[in-house]
């Protein structure tokens, strides 16, 4: 058994070429129920995925900055999804605060968290900026005010890049 | 069982990966996240002052290989700050997924509808975890307007009771849910679970074999959304020396979900009725064999408060026993002023009176008809908040939110009425947030809070049962790497768990990079109960200092 796995590790490592162009493709259901699959979004453009709750001041204060920040560039094939990771008892409410704000992004269900552990998510807010290919660009943890300016600048670099 | 884990992994990923040219086209990709808490301090109570010392480290990996994905925690406490210790690896899985196909094997978690049946999570923060250790299967296809949605699974799971970890739940679980969607109006839905378990009380354990069962209905049309969720559960408990004859007692539970949205209007109303274990007060224990079981977590139906304050007398749901509502609605009648207002009410189904007064208790339950509305009789021990916030936005670059609330809650004591421990609070959080040169932030935050407890037995003196909070906070921050936090509380309280009336803590972020960060605490804390999705602890008050550093590399 021993050798045996050793043997497969050789081999496996010794035929393979490797390449860095791995996309989870994630399948989650938007507010209306409708299944929304990462490759989906890909198509467009360049996507920042951010995950949120209700109760996370900071992840509302992103959210405003990166409405706005899809506002100027959804035009250029830039996609913004919120990713939202409330529990259970949160879900009728998301719905309820994103349209009140009248924000036009896709917003996507995580109840589970799934898709947040696989990015390797901890504490939000937490997101993930991706390239048309689907690779990650750049990972950003926590919201402090003055991080749109940045958060804009990697957009239009990537944005740039995607053409 | 990991190198086992590992060599099917290798012989799978050689007979799925494909071969072109003879040769293992591979995409491989490598992600890592690692979280290091470490704390030394005081635990602080009105008698005693005990040192409190905890060591965390998690490092998780994830290895993606074309359609397979391998994931390992490591884990490293010495100790952990709640609930057990691990050094090792804690979680390990390994995952392929091909269209709509996803199979794990290893460790997992898993959500069912609204978690009236299946809701296994972790709160790590609360020391909470109900990770399961076996094989799922999901399968999740669309065709046109037509959806469904399917996993079946089936584990182990050993729960340590986290307000005692010293006792462990041991469960095999069997279970399987599915929704279907024929049209974009209707979802049906359903789920199934069996169980068998072990629940130690004391030095006795009982076997128990459960059974749940859930179906459901959602309707989605334009801007009404309905959902309604019912689950019923039975368990059988085997005969021991605490129960010669089996138990078999059934229980069930309901929860229901409109939400109405306008633009620039959201409402949402949930109604919860859960009845898992309706027993006479006497029987309500963490350690009763045909309570609800603690992979089961459906919604609170009560509002998450982010207000230091606002968190302090939060309301325990107890999802044996409980019925109620929840109104929340936003309102943004401008595009930067936006309003929230919550409204809920909570409490038990039944009044009990105490039929042989004097000698042995003997409680009996007094029947009503319209036990699926909640009281606010306090015989059954009502729990309601209300809750009005405004936040509105001046040139952009300048926040101003204020709140009010009012919440109430009773805790009945049959025998005594007069003893029931009542707790009713007034508060009024505000919030000022300017952001100036695009870079630099400044938060200062308020807290005022007027509280009655009747369990403040000093002096015997109705007014000194009156007493009040105050928070203040001042943060500072300079995007994209620096946040200065300065905290400071006090309190008229003369019963304090803490025997202290002031507390002071400051605390220092940095950033160095997107993704990466260090945290540095120093002073003291007010301790209280906490709670998150319906898991409560309390946590004691602490005087110390705290490191924290996030690290992910993606």
């Amino acid at each position: 058994m021993k050798k045996l796995s050793i043997i497969l590790i050789a081999v496996f490592f010794f035929s393979a070429k490797f390449t860095n162009s791995q996309v989870y493709d994630f399948d989650l259901n938007d507010l209306d129920g409708n299944s929304v699959k990462l490759t989906q979004l890909l198509e467009k453009g360049p996507v920042m995925l951010s995950f949120w709750a209700l109760w996370c001041i900071p992840c509302k204060e992103e959210m405003k900055n990166l409405s706005e920040i899809y506002k100027i560039y959804q035009d250029s094939g830039f996609v913004y999804a919120a990713v939202n990771n409330d529990d259970t008892k949160s879900v009728g409410k998301v719905k309820s605060y994103i349209e009140s704000k009248n924000y036009k992004f896709t917003v996507l269900l995580d109840t589970d968290k799934k898709v947040f552990e696989t990015y390797g998510g901890q504490n939000l807010p937490f997101s993930i900026l991706l390239n048309k290919k689907g690779e990650v660009v750049k990972t950003y943890s926590g919201f402090i005010a003055g991080d749109e300016s940045k958060l804009e600048e990697d957009i239009i670099k990537v944005i740039k890049e995607s053409k | 069982m990991i190198k086992r884990a590992l060599y099917l992994f290798l012989l799978a990923a050689f007979v799925f990966s494909g071969i072109t040219y003879s040769q293992l086209k591979l995409n491989v990709k490598v992600s890592a996240s690692n979280l290091l808490r470490y704390g030394n301090g005081k635990e602080n109570t009105i008698t005693t002052s005990n040192t409190k010392e905890y060591f965390e480290e998690l490092g998780d990996v994830r290895l993606f290989v074309n359609d397979f994905l391998f994931g390992v925690r490591y884990e490293y406490d010495a100790p952990i700050e709640f609930g057990t210790s691990v050094k090792g690896i804690s979680r390990r899985f390994i995952e392929y997924k091909k269209e709509d196909f996803t199979v794990r094997a290893g460790n997992f978690y898993d959500l069912y509808e609204r978690g009236l049946v299946l809701n296994a999570f972790e709160n790590r923060g609360l020391g909470f975890n109900t990770q399961l250790d076996g094989l799922r299967l999901n399968f999740k296809r669309n065709w046109n307007k037509v959806q469904f949605n399917g996993t079946i699974m089936g584990g182990d799971l050993e729960y340590n009771d986290y307000l005692n970890p010293g006792r462990v739940e041991k469960y095999t679980i069997r279970s399987g849910n599915f929704s279907f969607s024929p049209l974009r109006l209707f979802t049906i839905g359903g789920s199934y679970l069996t169980a068998t378990g072990n629940i130690p009380s004391g030095t006795i354990s009982t076997d128990i074999k459960a059974e749940l069962f859930e179906a459901t209905l959602g309707f989605n049309y334009k801007s009404i959304d309905l959902y309604g969720t019912y689950a019923n559960k039975k368990t059988i408990t085997l005969p021991n020396t605490l129960f010669t004859q089996p138990l078999t007692p059934r229980g069930d539970g309901a929860f229901a979900s409109l939400t109405f949205t306008r633009p620039s209007l959201g409402v949402t109303i949930d109604y919860k009725n859960y009845r898992f274990n309706l027993t006479t007060p006497n029987e309500r224990s963490a350690t009763n064999p045909t309570k609800t079981l603690p992979f089961q977590n459906p919604p609170t139906g009560v509002k998450e408060y982010t207000w230091t304050l606002l968190t302090r007398y939060p309301h325990i749901t107890d999802f044996n026993d409980e019925v109620g509502f929840q109104v929340d609605a936003f309102y943004s009648p401008k595009d930067n002023l936006s309003l929230n207002l919550n409204l809920s009410l909570s409490s038990r189904h039944y009044d009990y009176v105490d039929s042989n007064p004097g000698i042995l208790v003997k409680y009996e339950r007094v029947d009503r008809t319209d036990n699926f509305i909640p009281s606010t009789n306090d015989a059954f021990s009502p729990y309601w908040e209300a809750y009005l916030e405004a936040e509105y936005y001046y040139k952009k670059n300048t926040k101003i939110k204020i709140a009010v609330a009012r919440q109430s809650s009773v805790l009945y004591a049959i025998e005594n009425p007069a003893a029931s421990d009542k707790i009713r609070t007034v508060t009024i959080p505000l919030e000022i947030m300017h952001d100036f040169k695009k870079v630099y932030s400044v938060k200062l935050m308020a807290e005022q809070q007027w509280v009655y407890n009747s369990a403040r037995t000093f002096n015997a003196n109705e007014d000194l049962r009156k007493f009040s909070n105050h928070f203040f906070s001042l943060s500072i921050s300079r995007s994209p790497d620096i946040i200065v936090n300065g905290n400071f509380e006090f309190s008229t309280d003369e019963e304090d768990a803490s025997g202290k009336k002031k507390w002071a803590s400051a605390e220092v972020t940095y950033k160095f990079s997107s993704a990466n960060s260090i945290s540095l605490f120093y002073g003291t804390e007010r301790g209280g109960l906490k709670c998150s999705s319906g898991i409560c602890r309390y946590v004691n008050p602490f005087n110390g200092f705290r490191l924290t550093v996030i690290n992910n590399f993606n």
